[in-house]
C-alpha cells in the first residue's frame, strides 16, 4: 500500500524534473534533455540545459526536498499539523539572521549558511521556550510560533528599513524565488539536504513514537529531550538550508507533508521519503510556471506554490472530513 | 525480595504546592495494588513518580532494590511498562504497528525486527484477543478494543512490572470487566506485578490483593481490601455514608453510598 504510493511520489518528481528542464523560451526534448546531460557535452542545448535549467531544477528540488521534510518532523515533534518552518518562524529566524549577515557584514557574505541556521534553532527553541507549561501543547505552540514569526519579521523589515542603501542583496534573499541560481546555489545546499535527509530516515522510528506523547514514548524507552531535540534540529538545518538559496519559500513545508499523510498514513517511515519526493515535484513545477507563466515576466514562485497548494490542500481536506 | 517497588518518604511539590506529602508504600511483588482516593488526591502523581515522569523533591523510589533513576532510559523500559490515562496516537495506524512500539527498548535503532520481537508481539496480541485485529487501523476499534491493544503494546515491553492510570476510564461497564479481567490474567498467569489508580472503588475491592487509600497526599490506609474497605474510611476519605456488604463469590467488601456524609 504505502510502496505503491511511493512510487507515485517517485514518478511526480521524475515528471516534474522533466518538465522543468523542457519547458521554457528554448523547448526541448525529453530525449534532447537526456543527451545534453550524458552525452553531448557542447551545442546550443547542453548551454542552456547545463548553465541554466538543470542546476535551477536541481536547486528547486533540493529546497522542495528540504521544507516538505522539514514541516514533516516540525509537525511531529511540535504535535501540531499546523507547524510548518514558514508559518511557526523558523524560517524568519534564519531568514533574520542571513539578512543581518548581509546588510551589517556583507563581507560576511560565507557565514550566512551557518549563520541561518543559528537563527532557525534560535526562533525553535524559542517558540518551544514559549509554549513549554510543564509540557507542549499543540495550541500554545502555534500562538508562540505565529508571535515569534511575526516578530523576526519586524526584525527583518526594521533592517531594511533603517539601512536602505544595503538592501540589493538581502532583498535577492527575502523574495522567494529561483531565478538566476545555479551550480553555487546547488553545492551550497546539497549537504544539507543529504544530511538532513539521511538523519531524519533514520529518526523515523523515533518520530512514530514521540508523536504517541511524551509519558507513553519515555515509557517505552525513548530519551524524549534527547531525540526531540535532534529532530528539531535536522527540521531547523533543512529549513534554513532552504531559506538560504531559495529565499523564504511558503506553504511547501505545510502542504507537502499533509498531502502525503492523507495519501499515504502517518507512519514517519514513508512520510519522509514521500514528503521529499513530493516537495522536490511540487516546487520543480511551480517554479517551471513561475517563468514560464506571465514570460518574459518572471514571478516569484512563493505566489505559485501558494496559489497550487492551497486549493489542493482544502480539496484534500474536505475529501477526508 | 518481597516488594518490587519501596516508595520511602516520598515529598513531590509541583508550582509550589504540596501534592505528596511524606508517603511510604510498598508495591508487593507479583500481586495487583490499586490506588484510590478523591479526585486531586495526588493518585496519578504517585504513578508518574514511579514512572521517573516527575521528579521527587524529597524521598526515594526503589525498583527491584535499585533506586529508579540508577535505571537507563531502556533499562527502566524492559522493567517497566506505563500506561497514562489518556493516550492518543494517529488514527491509521494499525495494531500490530502499535504493539511493535512495545519492543523500541529491546532493539538496537540499526537493526530491525528480530524473530524474537516478532514472536513477543504476536503473544502480546494473543494475550490480550487482539490477535484477529491486528491489521485493523486504530481509528476502526471500539473503546475497549483500543485499551486492549495499547495494553498489548506495554506487554510487548515484557514488563515486571505494569502501571496503569485508570484502565476503565470512559468505557462502558461490560468493557471495564473485560479490561480489569486481562489484567487479572495476566497478574495471575504471566506473573506481572500491577500498580494502577481505580476510580470504582468496588472494582478495586474485587480485583486487587492490596489497596492505598490516598488522601491529600497521604496514605490514609493500606492493606487487603477487607481491612481497607469499611464504612469508617469511606466517610473519612470520600466523605460518604455507606452500607458494605461482601460479594457471593469471593468474599470481598462491596459498599453502596447511602448519602453524603455530614461533618
Amino acid at each position: 500500500m504505502e510502496g505503491f504510493h511511493v512510487a507515485y511520489f517517485r514518478f511526480f518528481a521524475v515528471s516534474g524534473f522533466l518538465i522543468s528542464n523542457s519547458i521554457g523560451t528554448m523547448e526541448i526534448s525529453i530525449p534532447d534533455i537526456l543527451n545534453a546531460i550524458f552525452v553531448k557535452k557542447e551545442g546550443p542545448i547542453r548551454q542552456v540545459i547545463w548553465n541554466i535549467r538543470l542546476p535551477r531544477t536541481i536547486v528547486a528540488a533540493l529546497a522542495g526536498a528540504n521544507l516538505a521534510v522539514s514541516g514533516a518532523i516540525l509537525q511531529g515533534v511540535m504535535r501540531n499539523p499546523l507547524a510548518d518552518p514558514h508559518i511557526i518562524g523558523i524560517s524568519s529566524g534564519a531568514g533574520l539572521a542571513g539578512v543581518i549577515i548581509l546588510i551589517l557584514f556583507p563581507h560576511l557574505t560565507y557565514l550566512v549558511p551557518p549563520v541561518a541556521f543559528m537563527g532557525a534553532m534560535g526562533a525553535a527553541v524559542m517558540i518551544y521556550a514559549l509554549a513549554w507549561k510543564g509540557g507542549i501543547q499543540p495550541l500554545r505552540v502555534i500562538l508562540a510560533g505565529v508571535a515569534v514569526s511575526s516578530f523576526l519579521s519586524a526584525g527583518i523589515s526594521g533592517l531594511m528599513v533603517f539601512y536602505s542603501d544595503r538592501v540589493s542583496g538581502a532583498l535577492m534573499f527575502m523574495a522567494g524565488g529561483l531565478s538566476a541560481r545555479s551550480w553555487p546555489h546547488v553545492r551550497m545546499i546539497l549537504p544539507y539536504t543529504i544530511f538532513g535527509c539521511a538523519a531524519s530516515f533514520i529518526m523515523a522510528e523515533k518520530l512514530n513514537i514521540l508523536v504517541l506523547g511524551d509519558d507513553i514514548a519515555k515509557g517505552l524507552g525513548l530519551n524524549v529531550e534527547m531525540d526531540r531535540l535532534i529532530l528539531t534540529a535536522i527540521g531547523a538545518i533543512l529549513a534554513a538550508s532552504a531559506v538560504c538559496v531559495v529565499g523564504l519559500l511558503g506553504f511547501v513545508g505545510l502542504i507537502v507533508p499533509h498531502t502525503v499523510r492523507l495519501l499515504t498514513g502517518s507512519d514517519h517511515r514513508f512520510l519522509f521519503p514521500a514528503s521529499a519526493l513530493l516537495g522536490a515535484g511540487l516546487v520543480m513545477i511551480s517554479d517551471t510556471l513561475a517563468r514560464t507563466l506571465f514570460s518574459p515576466q518572471e514571478i516569484p514562485v512563493g505566489i505559485i506554490t501558494a496559489a497550487l497548494g492551497a486549493p489542493f490542500f482544502l480539496f484534500l481536506l474536505r475529501r477526508e472530513r | 525480595m518481597m516488594y518490587l517497588v519501596e516508595v520511602k518518604n516520598m515529598h513531590i511539590l509541583l508550582k509550589n504546592k504540596k501534592i505528596i506529602d511524606g508517603i511510604n508504600l510498598k508495591f508487593l511483588r507479583g500481586k495487583i495494588t490499586s490506588i484510590i482516593g478523591p479526585n486531586g488526591s495526588g493518585k496519578t502523581t504517585i504513578l508518574r513518580a514511579i514512572c521517573r515522569n516527575i521528579k521527587l523533591s524529597q524521598g526515594t523510589i526503589d525498583l527491584d532494590g535499585k533506586d529508579i533513576s540508577s535505571y537507563s532510559t531502556k533499562g527502566f523500559a524492559k522493567k517497566v511498562a506505563f500506561l497514562s490515562q489518556n493516550h492518543e496516537c494517529p488514527e491509521d495506524i494499525a495494531v500490530r504497528e502499535l504493539v511493535r512500539y512495545g519492543r523500541y527498548a529491546h532493539k538496537s535503532w540499526w537493526r530491525g525486527d528480530t524473530k524474537e520481537d516478532d514472536s513477543v508481539v504476536g503473544w502480546a496480541l494473543e494475550m490480550t484477543g487482539m490477535i484477529d485485529f491486528a491489521e485493523r487501523s486504530m481509528g476502526t476499534l471500539s473503546g475497549g478494543e483500543k485499551q486492549r491493544a495499547w495494553i498489548s503494546m506495554a506487554l510487548a515491553q515484557k514488563p515486571e512490572l505494569l502501571i496503569l492510570d485508570e484502565p476503565t476510564t470512559y468505557l462502558d461497564i461490560c468493557y471495564q470487566l473485560e479490561i480489569l479481567e486481562l489484567i487479572k490474567h495476566l497478574n495471575e498467569k504471566e506473573g506481572i506485578t500491577v500498580i494502577m489508580v481505580l476510580h470504582d472503588i468496588n472494582q478495586a475491592a474485587r480485583f486487587s490483593d492490596e489497596i492505598a487509600i490516598i488522601k491529600k497526599g497521604k496514605v490514609f490506609a493500606s492493606g487487603s481490601p477487607f481491612d481497607v474497605i469499611n464504612t469508617d474510611n469511606l466517610r473519612e476519605v470520600f466523605g460518604v455514608e455507606t452500607d458494605i456488604t461482601y460479594d457471593s463469590s469471593g468474599g470481598n467488601p462491596v459498599f453502596y453510598p447511602k448519602c453524603i456524609a455530614c461533618s
